[in-house]
């Protein structure tokens, strides 16, 4: 899952400072999954707008809406009659949301409500962490199911870096050492061989551009 | 009078269940359960540890299934149909219950730093030791030490008398050391008088107590405080009983677990919470008796064990009847995110898969009838606003906001409304600042309700919680207080004073302290002014 | 199935926690109470939470009078006086046939069963007038205490801000063979020390004395409590029960008391004296046993089949107090029992 973190109303503020009439996006996806973008928050920022607003003697008329995901074109067409409506729109979606709300409803200009943060794991109500940077090149065969690029605060794919104590990453004494954890799962796997594998240099150099996918074997349009 | 106030009328429907009651325990307090309950309806004991006590008791009763060497691993299911989940000679195998006792004995354990780290030993017994001990005391002299260990109950106590008495009838001489003697249960009293006149010895100790150790007798050393500049006393006797602590069964915690039950105090079983009575667990359905919730005098166990029997004799006949009030998911906006099901106290949720079902995942959560006791907490921690709880939904209590005076209080229908009832006769003037929208838990107050009840024009928001660690549905009032500091910081977030937010801890019978706490709020938003963010003027 | 009524006889915390079951279970629940207002006494008790809930379960009682109120299959009758009942044959059935006058008018109710759940009186003090509680209005019973903190908010509200020094006494009229009460009233000791657990809140420089025989205490941590009573509460535990009071000085009371070690006499000076007085049957519920032929206990208490709520008269339950000293969770829990018991006899 994405996992957003909502921005301070004082930054939302200042992007609709312009407007009188908005609107508040959210999205039934990843974000109402991690309590930061679904239909209550979308309450929530707007009734926090209106207020802020009032109390400036500048008010301003917040509309609500949610959708199944802001992440397909299909649902965002949803938004239509209350964008119609709006000088700007507030989303509380992800950045692709966000993105692809603001490429459908142009000229409106769409602000973004929260700050997408990694790709993560729900752990308990109220807790993710990082599980995933989407590097697109998968490791997790040779490293017992742990990512160390995600994982490990130095992003090492051959660690340990020799830093961690009792399990823990000299970075951050609150994570858990990634390859500390590495280590325990191949041995419980009884796969520790894998712990002397050379994982070869992970090229990040992005000279293409934005990343895309086009499988050509499902496209439609031939 | 006939006194008459109908509620709106709620459905009722009939639910299949399965009679079939789990005794997990095979002590005597599970096997005195099973034989109870066995009356109404058939009884599985499984052991689940090593503890056979009660094994002779139950062997050979109709309707009473015995299982050894078997232990719980998993649970599913609600209510009525439970599905438990045994790890039985290294195999799984699953069966359907209607409702689950447990009776997890707990043990006694000898504490020597109790008694000055005397070691247990031929003269030195520690209670369960000398009943379990087929010894003659005849003409011995004995000595119970109470008041050392055992201290949250009376079962030392009460067994203590009892032995005393069965002793002097073998013309036994008998002393029993004490502090304070606890006789607070059904007969004790009685047993205490007639030991007395039987002529057993009471001697009341004060301060340190030592246990003394020869080869030929035990002697326990104490201060006797009906003796002037005392001496320390020795009473040398041919036997000394100490009493042990109890402590929980040491499978407690994985059995929580296993079960989603909440433990308390001392790692016993079951939260200290009144309305959890002796014998609730936080889920319908589960139920605790005996020691695994703490220690016990054999009275209240049997009070106990015909309590749980009438209580899971509601599923004897196969058929139940249950209030459909349980919350009801909007499929299109439930996003399967597990929040509610993590939220629920009451482990009364489940992610139900159905075609039909009129979302992405054609998944939503469903809340279980049986188990479900209409808190709303899942209502309210919904972030797709997908939850709705039957006569609280969320526009009938926004409808109620229309035009809210200068305060308003979401009172919790356990305290804060019945509060608000008390206080109103007290001090009727104040009803015209405040406007009281009930709830059935503080935990159900949406964060979006405070806002809301800001922005149409009130100066002040108050959640009426009931006193920490007293809420009926465990958790409710410490979300609400989670809920206050969000709004806080949204309210400060703008601009606006989150002081205009807060929360109070009233009980049902505080009228005085509810009106204490409106006039402390209107104090407080009359010293603010009036509510800059109000939208609806 | 025709639907089944059964008659409640008392309409506090057992009471109500009866007819609340079965009319969950779908039977139909005549409650009748003496009072004007269900709740019983549990109902007149205050709240002993200080930062947090101490677990006296006053609350519950007011849950209940709410639920009890808001429940289509439980009839109310207040003010009702029950003037005989029996067990008649009607049709050949067997039924219960209560007679009663409510607001001077006279009416009868026909049941199935009959749960009686009358609670308790308190110990008749005017039976023994030596802690002067007849003629001192600063000598009161912890039930007179309870209900005045719950009406006025705090012991100041009740009694002045004056109050310098607070005596609670406990066992009067229980474990007191010379009146024949051979048995502890089990909640005394606990709802005293919350009580001056509570009172030390509201008056942090008054002193707080407790006269007991055996501090009774039992339950989760309790050995914990009495340990903050004495230490951060610094209430005084006396051990020895005070032989007199005297109305004197002037507004004051002089409470004599021996020293339970040295035998010595001694008098102090209280403000207010606070009586844990005993828990004894009704008197009410004596002649209703009498008429339908309940057993009573050694000391009047209504006494179940073993520790069944089922008593020797067939279809006939008892639930609570009437049938022995219980705090609010042991009766709730014994109501229980009593409803569960009660339904099963109806389904027959």
């Amino acid at each position: 899952m994405i996992v957003v973190e909502n921005k301070s109303a004082e930054d939302i503020l200042k992007m609709v400072a312009p407007y009188k009439k908005i609107l508040v996006a959210g999205c039934y996806g990843c974000v109402t999954v991690c309590l930061a973008g679904g239909e209550k928050e979308v309450g929530l920022l707007a009734s926090q707008i209106r207020m802020a607003r009032e109390k400036e003697g500048n008010p301003i008329e917040v509309l609500e809406q949610t959708v199944e995901r802001q992440c397909d074109k299909e649902y965002l067409v949803n938004f239509q009659d209350k964008a119609r409506d709006v000088e700007a729109i507030v989303s509380l979606a992800c950045g692709i949301g966000i993105q692809y709300l603001a490429q459908v409803y142009e000229p409106i200009p769409v602000f973004p409500g929260v700050n997408t943060q990694f790709l993560g794991a729900n752990l308990d109500v109220g807790v993710w962490e990082e599980y995933c940077m989407a590097c697109g090149e998968c490791v997790l065969d040779k490293t017992g199911g742990i990512c160390p690029i995600a994982r490990c605060s130095k992003s090492l794919l051959n660690g340990p870096c020799g830093g961690s104590q009792e399990g823990k990453c000299e970075v951050d004494k609150s994570v858990d050492c990634a390859w500390h954890l590495i280590y325990d799962r191949l041995k419980a796997l009884g796969q520790l061989d894998k712990m002397a594998e050379y994982i070869p240099a992970k090229n990040w150099h992005r000279n293409e551009g934005p990343r895309k996918l086009v499988k050509e074997d499902l496209t439609l349009e031939q | 009078m006939l006194q008459m106030q109908a509620r709106s009328a709620v459905i009722y429907e009939e639910l299949d269940v399965f009679p079939e009651v789990l005794v997990i325990g095979c002590g005597t307090e599970g096997a005195a359960a099973a034989l109870a309950v066995s009356e109404n309806q058939p009884v599985t004991v499984i052991d689940h540890d090593t503890n056979h006590d009660g094994l002779s008791l139950i062997k050979g009763q109709t309707n009473i299934t015995v299982n050894a060497g078997v232990k719980v691993v998993g649970l599913d299911g609600f209510p009525g149909q439970f599905l438990v989940s045994f790890m039985e000679n290294g195999e799984y195998t699953k069966k359907s219950f209607g409702a689950i006792i447990v009776a997890l004995e707990a043990q006694s354990s000898y504490d020597a730093k109790k008694y000055n780290r005397i070691e247990l030993g031929e003269r030195i017994l520690s209670l369960s030791q000398f009943i379990k001990k087929d010894n003659d005391y005849s003409r011995q002299k004995v000595t119970f030490v109470l008041g050392q260990a055992d201290r949250d109950s009376i079962s030392s106590y009460a067994t203590a008398l009892s032995q005393a008495i069965a002793l002097k009838e073998k013309d036994a001489d008998v002393s029993i050391l004490y502090y304070d003697m606890k006789v607070s249960a059904d007969h004790l009293e009685q047993d205490y008088e007639l030991a007395r006149a039987r002529g057993v010895n009471f001697l009341k100790y004060e301060g340190d107590l030592q246990i003394l150790k020869t080869d030929v007798a035990a002697t326990v050393q104490y201060s006797e405080p009906f003796l002037e500049e005392t001496e320390q006393v020795k009473l040398v006797s041919d036997y000394l009983v100490l009493p042990e602590d109890y402590v929980a069964h040491p499978g407690t915690a994985d059995l929580a677990d296993v079960l989603d039950v909440n433990t308390g105090p001392n790692g016993f079983f079951q939260e200290d919470n009144v309305h959890f009575l002796p014998i609730m667990s936080n889920r319908e359905g589960i139920y605790f008796i005996g020691s695994c919730h703490g220690p016990i005098y054999g009275v209240e166990l049997e009070k106990e064990i015909e309590t749980v029997k009438a209580e899971v004799g509601r599923f004897a006949s196969g058929k139940t009847r249950v209030a459909s009030l349980q919350p009801q998911v909007d499929a299109e906006k439930c996003a399967v995110c597990l929040t509610c099901y993590r939220c629920c106290p009451h482990h009364a949720i489940e992610i139900v898969h159905d075609e039909s079902l009129n979302n992405m995942y054609h998944s939503a959560a469903r809340m279980n009838p049986l188990a479900c006791r209409h808190c709303g907490i899942c209502s309210a921690e919904c972030p797709g606003k997908a939850i709705q709880l039957p006569n609280y939904k969320d526009g009938q209590i926004l409808q109620q906001l229309s035009r809210p005076p200068k305060i308003v209080a979401f009172a919790c229908e356990n305290s804060g409304t019945l509060a608000a009832e008390l206080a109103n006769k007290i001090e009727p003037e104040l009803n015209a600042l405040i406007q009281v929208v009930p709830v059935p838990c503080s935990g159900k107050i949406d964060a979006l309700y405070l806002l809301k009840a800001l922005e149409r024009g009130a100066d002040g928001v108050l959640l009426i919680a009931c006193q920490k660690e007293n809420c009926k549905y465990s958790r409710g009032n410490v979300r609400a207080d989670q809920r206050k500091e969000l709004v806080r910081k949204r309210l400060e977030a703008i601009g606006l004073e989150g002081d205009r937010v807060d929360i109070v801890h009233v009980a049902a019978n505080q009228g005085n302290q509810f009106n204490e706490s409106i006039r402390s709020m209107v104090a407080r938003v009359n010293q603010l002014g009036s509510y800059p963010g109000k939208v609806i003027r | 199935m025709k639907r089944k009524k059964v008659l409640v006889i008392g309409g506090g915390a057992a009471g109500m926690t009866s007819a609340l079951e079965m009319a969950e279970r779908g039977t139909d629940v005549i409650l009748v109470e003496k009072d004007s207002e269900i709740g019983g006494r549990g109902a007149t008790y205050c709240c002993k939470a200080t930062d947090e809930c101490n677990r006296c379960a006053a609350c519950l009682v007011l849950q209940q009078k709410d639920q009890v109120i808001q429940e289509p299959n439980i009839q109310v009758y207040t003010d009702c006086d029950i003037r005989s009942i029996k067990e008649i044959e009607k049709k050949g059935q067997r039924l219960f046939r209560a007679d009663v006058v409510m607001g001077g008018k006279k009416t009868k109710f026909e049941t199935d069963a009959v749960i009686v759940a009358t609670g308790f009186d308190p110990y008749d003090l005017s039976r023994r007038n030596e802690f002067s509680y007849v003629q001192e209005s600063n000598v009161i019973t912890a039930l007179e205490l309870e209900e005045a903190i719950k009406d006025k908010g705090s012991i100041q509200a009740a009694y002045g801000d004056d109050i310098k020094k607070i005596g609670f006494i406990q066992c009067v009229g229980s474990r007191d063979l010379s009146i024949g009460n051979g048995y502890c009233s089990r909640v005394c000791c606990m709802y005293a020390g919350k009580l001056a657990k509570l009172i030390r809140q509201d008056l942090p420089d008054a002193e707080i004395d407790i006269f007991y025989m055996d501090f009774q205490s039992f339950g989760k941590g309790f050995s914990a409590f009495k340990e903050t009573l004495e230490g951060t509460d610094q209430v005084k535990l006396i051990r020895g029960i005070p032989s007199k009071i005297y109305g004197f000085p002037y507004d004051r009371l002089t409470v004599r008391y021996a020293n339970s070690y040295d035998g010595k006499q001694i008098e102090e000076k209280y403000d207010l004296i606070v009586l844990s007085v005993a828990i004894t049957p009704t008197k009410g519920s004596q002649d209703i046993a009498e008429q339908l032929g309940i057993d009573l206990d050694d000391y009047g208490f209504m006494a179940g089949n073993g520790n069944s709520a089922q008593t020797s008269k067939q279809g006939v339950f008892i639930a609570g107090v009437c049938q022995g000293p219980k705090d609010i969770p042991q009766t709730v829990g014994h109501a229980k029992t009593a409803a569960g018991e009660a339904y099963r006899f109806l389904c027959g």
